[in-house]
Formats: structure tokens, sequence, C-alpha cells
């Protein structure tokens, strides 16, 4: 044996006393715990199963702009009982599982928990209380807990949101602003000893509760309703999936209605898929199509890349980077000054007008008008937008010019648009107006912001009476409102489905001062889907009716449309453009004959006629046998054009120059063989 | 290899106490499972602990059936295998709470980590008996290395609580050996040293553990809520506790882990100061009376399996209950016979076994 004894024997000796020592540790932290900190710890451990009853503070009401409520808080009663006081739980379980319709197990349940007091059932109505209340239970009572009413139901219900089972704001404004509406809760504090578990009734203590603040929103219940109505009408005619409006201020940025169809009632919003209490508007982004168009136009008028003569061609197509973009008239637009380019809302033009801005200016205005970013409106879940400008090539600016690669939601929109309204500042979008407390007294208001001046004052009032014009003149014609002007953009957009778009209209009134900027978003209509024709009669309705609303003086007599129009020339056009001039002249057509060429007009050019009268046109028959045909007269017509109309009649052409038709080879009105080949000499024309 | 008369010598005693623990672990898992309550408790755990002990009855008498110098032969065998079962564990155990501690045999997962102190016993122990004193700094470098293999790949797993009950038997097991004091003074302040650099290969909730161990309110309701739960429970028992079942904080689930690592903090709570009196008077006992067996033991290699055990018992005892009383930081450590859990149990009884191998094997005496 290599080790000693006496080295193992002094060793296991130390051993014991190191056993020993820690026993007694142990032992010594024990006796601390257990029997000089005890009370102590004990009293901690009853604090963790004593519960206090929370006395739900009255909810703040919530009122539009002129005072209407739209959201209010009622008292109802919760049936509370104390299980420490519970005799004979089985028999009261049995007289209140009648009373209360509830499962006899469940209540027999709650009465015999440990705990100081438990809810039984919450926020029932008045007879059910004064039943459990004649009943004269020994621990069970009541506590007064207050239940959100949402009166108009449906109306505004994106906006709102609603609450829950503890008041507190699930969704919308409700839970945007939950900590003002909500108040602070009192308490009953019950005092209980955690080995005997009886509570003395009397022992308890009453805490107050200090009541929400109402909240004062900037929306108008009645425009609300105009808008509410006409998208529910226009969903149903077009049977389209659903839509969107957004009603503003573009002064101040103020939402004076917001809708999504469909939508839901927040007094029983569990009854909804959440699906449908998602606030498209706001949450949701959609690709804007031409509307987006407004954004192009306004940078390059404030880069000063354009004007407004400046005449820009359209040939049916502009090929970018080997990419082939067609606009989406067939055949183009033809030769148009920068105002047609937007009347037209010509995609070929737009690309040609992003193309000038260049990439670095545009995304200066796309993001300065604030796209790719939260608006900052007072409401939850507000979508970003898809913007992303490190990913621009010479495709997608093309594209994004006429609001195609670029997804912003209908609020973005509506605010862009508000820039332009007034006169090139960007406003925050709010929903709240301000707070009041109990006695009316108003305690904040949120005043309306403005981030910066986006674009000059000169461009914004430029731009706006370009919009007024696609309203006079162009595509938004179906948002003409009589007695007021106004100023929109239509948009199309088709979706990555195949044969699915969404229609949209977007603009602002009156043009000189505006006093309403709104959005129209229509999402997937069946049939006719164009903006113009989908989307702008539901502007135009909602529009009229909040003018009215708002007192809105129509403008002077001189500023209305014109009772009387001059009938334009349109004999020896071609019937494009003969039809094109009309349709600007807000005048209507017939067409007799066959052929191209317009041969006569009645009434003849410069007689007076009413705003929307017919001017019938007779087309020239050029085939005069089989083989031969009468040359028109090409004079004034692009290389397009006349080579179209050549074609039509199968005939060749052989071009001198370029530009437009100055004269030609036989001259017009020749009868020529089918097949002949027709000289023209084309110059270009001087703009300005 | 066994007859008769030296089987009428085994400690019977011993087998006892241990009983008495095991009974007492049943009932207090069974008030942590809430036996009780039909609705929310369950009697699985109880059923499965009480397998566990009767199957540790038998793989203990096989323990005891065979001569303990037999283990000492098969040392490099049951050195090199437990390695193998090591890695195995690393490569392909089951993950549980965020470490690698399992394999399963069919059905059954067992914890490896376990076994590998018996087997760091039994090799440890010859180890030591064929080396001379440990004077030199290479003696007591060949014990590091022979521990400090499995210890690593435990601490891979990771874990903590098992690789520390190592130490603290390579520990106990080397002092008694007879290191010289001048070299056990050398490696006690290399320990010390060192500590600042093992810091850094600890994972961050251990570090948080010890953190919060330091300093228990800087984080109430988050790694310190264990321990505080643990201390209201054991504190609010008071002298004479609430009462099998009628432990509010046990019942109402305020414990955390209450029919494993905390289990103590029930008896606390249920049966108070004197129920842990208890408790700890009948874990002394069994230490004590190792100890004793161990300065009656044939050689060095018996007396040394004994210290090992005994250093393995008093580690997780100190460590589990100073834990639960907030002295020791949250290691995961359990009680020996108390806690529920299988491998432990086992594991356990096989350790009693070893020591009742030796004692009733001793024809010499010490001195």
């Amino acid at each position: 044996m290599a080790v000693t004894n006496l080295v193992v024997k002094k060793r296991l000796v130390f051993s014991l006393l190191v056993i020993w020592l820690g026993f007694i540790i142990i032992t010594g932290r024990l006796a601390w715990i257990q029997l000089v900190r005890g009370e102590e710890l004990q009293r901690m451990a009853a604090d963790q199963w004593v519960q206090e009853i929370p006395v739900e503070p009255k909810r703040g009401t919530i009122y539009d702009r002129n005072g209407k409520p739209l959201a209010i808080s009622a008292s109802v009663h919760t049936i509370v009982a104390y299980p420490p006081e519970i005799k004979d739980p089985a028999e009261i379980a049995r007289k209140l599982s009648e009373v209360l319709d509830m499962n006899y197990e469940t209540v027999y349940k709650k009465l015999t928990q440990r705990k100081a007091s438990v809810y039984i059932k919450r926020k029932v109505e008045d007879e059910v209380a004064n039943a459990v209340r004649k009943l004269e239970i020994k621990g069970v009572g009541f506590a007064e807990e207050s239940k959100r009413y949402y009166p108009d139901r449906n109306l505004l219900s994106h906006v709102l949101g609603f609450t829950g089972i503890d008041s507190q704001g699930l969704d919308g404004i409700e839970f945007y602003y939950d900590k003002y509406l909500r108040g602070f809760p009192g308490r009953i504090v019950s005092e209980t000893d955690a080995l005997s578990r009886e509570i003395p009734f009397g022992s308890q203590q009453y805490i107050p509760p200090r009541n929400g603040y109402d909240l004062v929103l900037n929306i108008d219940k009645v425009i609300q309703h105009f808008a509410e109505r006409e998208l529910e009408k226009a969903l149903v005619k077009h049977k389209a999936k659903r839509g969107s409006v957004i009603v503003m201020d573009p002064q101040t940025g103020e939402i004076l209605a917001l809708v999504n169809k469909p939508d839901y009632d927040p007094n029983n919003y569990a009854e909804y898929s959440p699906k449908i209490w998602r606030n498209a508007a706001v949450s949701d982004v959609y690709e804007p199509g031409s509307t987006f168009k407004i954004i192009t136009a306004v940078a390059a008028l404030e880069e000063g890349v354009v004007k407004p003569n400046d005449r820009f061609y359209d040939s049916g197509y502009v090929i970018v980077s080997g990419e082939r973009i067609r606009c989406w008239k067939q055949g183009g637009h033809g030769s148009q000054t920068f105002v047609n380019v937007v009347e037209n809302s010509c995609n070929v033009g737009f690309v040609n007008v992003a193309q000038k801005l260049g990439k670095e200016s545009f995304v200066k205005y796309i993001k300065g008008f604030g796209f790719g970013k939260q608006t900052g409106i007072d409401l939850p879940g507000e979508a970003k937008g898809i913007f992303a400008p490190e990913k621009i090539g010479p495709v997608e600016l093309a594209t994004i010019s006429f609001g195609q690669g670029i997804s912003t939601t209908p609020l973005q929109m509506v605010r862009a648009i508000s820039a332009i309204a007034n006169g090139g500042k960007l406003v925050k979008p709010m929903i709240a107006k301000g707070l009041k407390d109990e006695e009316g007294r108003v305690i904040h208001k949120f005043m309306p912001r403005y981030t910066k001046q986006v674009i000059s004052q000169k461009t914004a009032d430029e731009m706006k009476q370009i919009l007024a014009s696609v309203v006079a003149n162009g595509t938004g014609s179906r948002a003409q409102i009589k007695g007021y002007s106004v100023a929109g953009k239509t948009g199309t957009a088709e979706k990555y489905a195949p044969g699915k778009y969404v229609a949209s209209f977007i603009g602002f009134a009156p043009v000189d001062n505006p006093r309403i900027a709104m959005i129209v978003v229509i999402d997937e209509p069946q049939g006719i889907y164009y903006g113009g024709q989908v989307a702008a009669p539901v502007f135009q309705k909602i529009m009229k009716d909040a003018l009215l609303h708002l007192k809105v003086k129509p403008q002077e007599e001189h500023n209305e449309l014109p009772e009387k129009i001059m009938v334009p020339k349109v004999e020896g056009l071609n019937i494009q453009d003969a039809t094109t001039i009309l349709i600007k002249n807000n005048l209507k057509f017939d067409i007799k004959g066959e052929g191209i060429i317009v041969e006569k007009q009645y009434p003849p050019h410069g007689s007076e006629v009413p705003a929307g009268a017919k001017v019938i046109l007779t087309l020239k028959n050029h085939v005069i046998s089989k083989d031969f045909v009468i040359l028109p007269d090409l004079k004034g017509k692009s290389i397009r054009e006349a080579s179209q109309i050549l074609h039509f009649m199968d005939l060749q052409l052989e071009i001198e120059g370029e530009g437009f038709a100055i004269k030609q080879e036989p001259l017009p009105g020749t009868r020529v063989k089918k097949g002949s080949i027709i000289k023209v000499y084309f110059e270009p024309i001087k703009t300005e | 290899m066994i007859n008769k008369r030296i089987l009428k010598k085994a400690d019977f005693t011993t087998l006892i106490i241990v009983t008495i623990i095991v009974a007492v672990g049943v009932l207090i898992i069974g008030s942590a499972t809430h036996v009780n309550l039909p609705d929310r408790g369950t009697s699985a755990f109880i059923k499965k602990q009480i397998l566990w002990y009767l199957i540790g009855l038998v793989v203990m008498s096989i323990v005891i059936y065979f001569d303990y110098h037999i283990y000492g032969r098969f040392a490099n065998v049951i050195y090199i295998l437990n390695l193998a079962v090591l890695v195995v564990v690393l490569v392909m155990g089951r993950t549980t709470m965020g470490a690698q501690r399992w394999i399963n045999l069919g059905g059954f997962s067992l914890q490896p980590s376990e076994l590998a102190k018996l087997a760091i016993i039994i090799t440890l122990a010859k180890h030591l008996e064929n080396k001379e004193k440990i004077l030199s700094i290479k003696d007591l470098f060949s014990v590091l290395l022979h521990i400090g293999i499995p210890m690593l790949l435990i601490m891979k797993q990771p874990d903590l609580g098992t690789s520390l009950v190592l130490c603290a038997i390579c520990f106990g097991m080397i002092f008694m050996a007879g290191i010289s004091t001048k070299l056990l003074v050398g490696m006690i302040s290399g320990g010390m040293l060192s500590l600042p650099i093992l810091w850094n290969f600890l994972k961050d909730y251990q570090k948080k553990r010890i953190l919060v161990f330091l300093n228990p309110e800087q984080d109430p309701l988050g790694a310190g809520y264990h321990v505080t739960q643990s201390m209201i429970a054991i504190g609010s028992g008071r002298l004479f506790g609430k009462g099998l079942f009628q432990g509010t904080q046990n019942q109402l689930n305020f414990l955390p882990e209450q029919h494993t690592d905390f289990i103590f903090s029930v008896l606390g709570e249920e049966f108070g100061f004197v129920g842990g009196l208890v408790l700890l008077l009948l874990y002394l006992i069994l230490l004590l009376r190792f100890v004793n067996f161990a300065t009656r033991a044939k050689d060095v290699f018996g007396m040394l399996i004994i210290i090992g055990v005994v250093s393995m018992f008093g580690f997780h005892i100190l460590v589990n209950i100073g834990m639960t009383v907030g002295i020791m930081p949250v290691t995961g450590l359990p009680l020996p016979f108390m806690s529920y859990g299988g491998s432990s149990l086992i594991t356990n009884m096989m350790a009693a076994g070893l020591v009742i191998n030796v004692a009733m094997r001793r024809h010499k005496i010490l001195f």
C-alpha cells in the first residue's frame, strides 16, 4: 500500500468534516428561509393567488367631425362570485346555471376555484342581472363593466375597428388610440389569507376608475355615407370583387371618408372572416396603373424637361432595351402635345417623358411624393408599398412611368394627388381631430402636418390645369360635374392574373380651390373594366354630393361647360382623327357609308350646336370599281398615318423626306389603279 | 466468485434507507404531478418511477453479485465503451431542452452521462490504484487526461452539471488517493486561475444562470423565476408544512420542474422544515455510513470506488438542495433517489450497489 495510513486517516476526517459542514449550511439556510423568513414568504405565496377584480373604466365615445356618435359605450353588469364565501356550491351552481343559461359543471368549477373572486358571466343584459339579484345569494355580486356599441353597424367599420371582451381596442382607431379611449381601470381588492381562506366581505377596497377620453374624428359621417352608398352600388353593378374609396381634405390631410367594401359589423366582428377586417385602402397595395402618370408628368414639369405644348409622337409602341412596350391604344396616338399625352393617357408618350427625366430625377420625385414609405396615418397596419429604386433599369423606368412595376396603397395615391391640389405640399393623412374629456372640454388637438413642399406652386398649378383638361376633354370625361371644375386621372391596371383588372380614378375639385381629393379603386370589375367607365362615375357621384354637402359654391357662368359648341371641321380627315376631335369637343357622331375619309359632315363646321349633339359623318367611298380607287388628300398626315390609309386602299407608299405630308403625286381626287405607287413628300413640323 | 457467506454480509441498512428516500420521492412526485386531481393530474409519473425502482433493484443485485475486482479487470474496456457511447450521444442524441443528452433505446431514453459517472468512478479508481503516490505533475496530468476526455464530451452535450459532478468525483478520489499537498494546492489555484477562461466556453444560458445566482433580483420573472418561486414555496411551508397535496405553490403550478429538479421545493412546502430536516438526515446517515465503509475497504481500489460514490452523491445533494434554497446556481442536477427519472434512479442504485459490493467483500481492514 503506497499511501500511508496516516495521510488517508487525516484526509478521511477532513472529508467527514466537509460533509457535515455542507449539511449544516443547508440546514441553516433552510431554517433561515422557513423559520425566520417564513411569514414573509408565506405572504408572497398568498399574493400570487389572491386576485383583484379590475373595475373597467368607461371607454371614450368616438364622434365624427360634426359630433355625431360613431362608437359608444354603455354600462353592463358582470356577475362575480367570491368562492370562499360560497357555502353550498352545488346548490348555487344549479340556480346560477339556470338563470345565466350556462353549463352546470362550468359554474360549479368557477364557484369552487381557489381564488378570492372569479367572473361567472361577463357583460350580461339588465334583465339577467336583475334575475340574479333576486336570487340573493351570499358570495355572488356584480361588477360594472362597459360594452361597446357601434350604432351605425357597418358604416366606417374599417376605420373604427372593434374592441374585445375587456373593452380593449383590437383594430382600427379603437386600437390605435386605445390608450386615450381606454382610461385607467379601478379595482376591487379582496384581502385574503392563504391558510384560512376566509374573506370578510367588508374588507374589500374600492379604487374608482378614470374614464377614457372621447375621440373626435375628421370623418364626416354624411360624406362617409355617400361614399359607402356609391361604392356599394358600383360593386354590385360591375360585379367587382371589392373596392375602396378615400375622401380627403387636400389642404390639411384630414380624412373625410374611408370605405372598403365588403365590410363588416363591428358589433359582431367575430362572425366575419379576419380577411374582411383588413383595411385595404391603407394596408393593401395595388399597381396604380395610369393614375401614377400624374407623378411622371408632374416630375417632368417640375424638372423642366417638358412643356405643356411639347410634341410627342406615339407609333403604338416603343422599344426599350429590346423590349417592346405598347400603348394601350392599338396603332398609337400619333402626334400629340404633352397635354394630349396626359389626356389620352398615352403609355408611349409617358415612356418618352420618363426617359427625358432620367432615373435619378424620377426616383427623387417618387420618393418625394412619399411612395415606398408609410404616410403615418393614425391607423394600424399601414403598408409601405413596393418601390425598390435600386432595381430600376431602363425597362422599369419605362413601365413605372405609366404605373406598372410599382405598388402603392390607395392612401399614398390620394395623398399624392392632394399635394398637387394644394399647391405642392405633402400632407400627413389624419383620421382623428382631437380628444375631449367627459365634460366635453377639448384636451388635445391633432394638428395637420406638412412634411415638405414636393413641387413648386407653379408646377402644381400647371398640372392642375392639365388634369382638369383630362376630365374636360380626355379619358376622365365621366367625372365631369355640372357647375364645378374637376381635375383627375383614370387608371386601369391589369393584374398579374390575366383578364383581371383594377379600375381606378383619382382626382379633386374644385380645380381653383380644391376642397376634396378622392380616390376610387374598384378591384376586378366584370365586363367593362376601364377606370374611366367604372371608377370615374363613382367619383363623380360622391364628389357631387360631397361638394353640395360642404356647400361649395358652383363656379361662375363663364367657367361652366359651354352650352353651345362650335362644330369643328372634320371633312377630309380620316375617320379616327375626326371622331377623336368630335369627342374632345363634347360632340357625338353618327357614321354613314364606308371608307376611311370623311367626305361630308353635318352640321357644317362653324355652326353652333348644344353640347353632346350628333354630327353626321358621311364617308367617302374611294372604291369606284373593282380595280380603281380615288386618291385621298394626305396633307398633314404622318408617315405612319399615310401608310395606313394607303395600305387600306391597296396602294403603295413611296416616302420622300420625313415628318408630315406636304404634297403628293398623283394629286388628291385622281382615279388610280389599285396597287399603284403614290409618292408623298414629308417635312418635319417645327414645334412652337 | 460469490458465496452465500459473503452475500449475508450485504448491507441491508443502505437498501432500506435508499428505499425510504425513494418512497418519499414517489409521494412528492405524486403531489407534484397532481395525482390527487384526476382532471389535471396524472399517475403516470409515479407508476413509472416505481417501475424504475424495481428495475433498479434488479440491476443493483447484479452489480452486487460480481466481485468488484472483476469490474477493475475490465476497466480499460469500460473506459473505451463509455467514450464510445458519449460520442454516439453527440452524433445522434435526441435533443431535449436544447441539449443532446439522450439516446433512444427502443421506446426508452437513456441518459449516458449518468452511467458515465459510474464508469469514471470505477476506471479512475483502477487508474489511481496502479499509481504510486501522486507526487509529480506528470502523475497528475495522466489523471487529468483520464477524466478530461469524457468530461469534454459531456460538456459538449452540453451538460455542465454532470461535468461538474465529474470534477467533484475526481477531486474527492485524488484527494483520498493521497495527492501531495503541494500538488493539491497547485491544482486548486490553477483551477481558480482558469475560471475566467472557462467562462468563455459557457453557453449564454449557463452564464445567465450564474449571473442570476449572484444577483437574483436582476431578473425575477426570467432566469431568476425558478429560484424565487422555489424559495417562496419552501419558505411558505414554514415549520410543519402545508400538508401533502396542500402546497399552493406546487398545486397552482407556480413551481417549475417540480417533479424533477425542484422536487425538494415541494417537500419543503408540504412537509416544512421538519420534513426537509428528516430527508437531510437520511442522506447524511447514508453518506457517513459509506465513508465508514471506505475506511474499512479491503484495498485502495475499493476505498476509492466508495469515495467516488460519496463524492457524487454529496455533490448532487448539496448542489440540488442548495439550488432550491438559493445558495447554489441552477444547474439541473437531480436529487438522488428523489427526483423523477429512470436513468438517474437506476444509476444511483447501481452506485449504492457498488458500495455494498465493496463493503461486503472486506476481509482485510485498512488500518
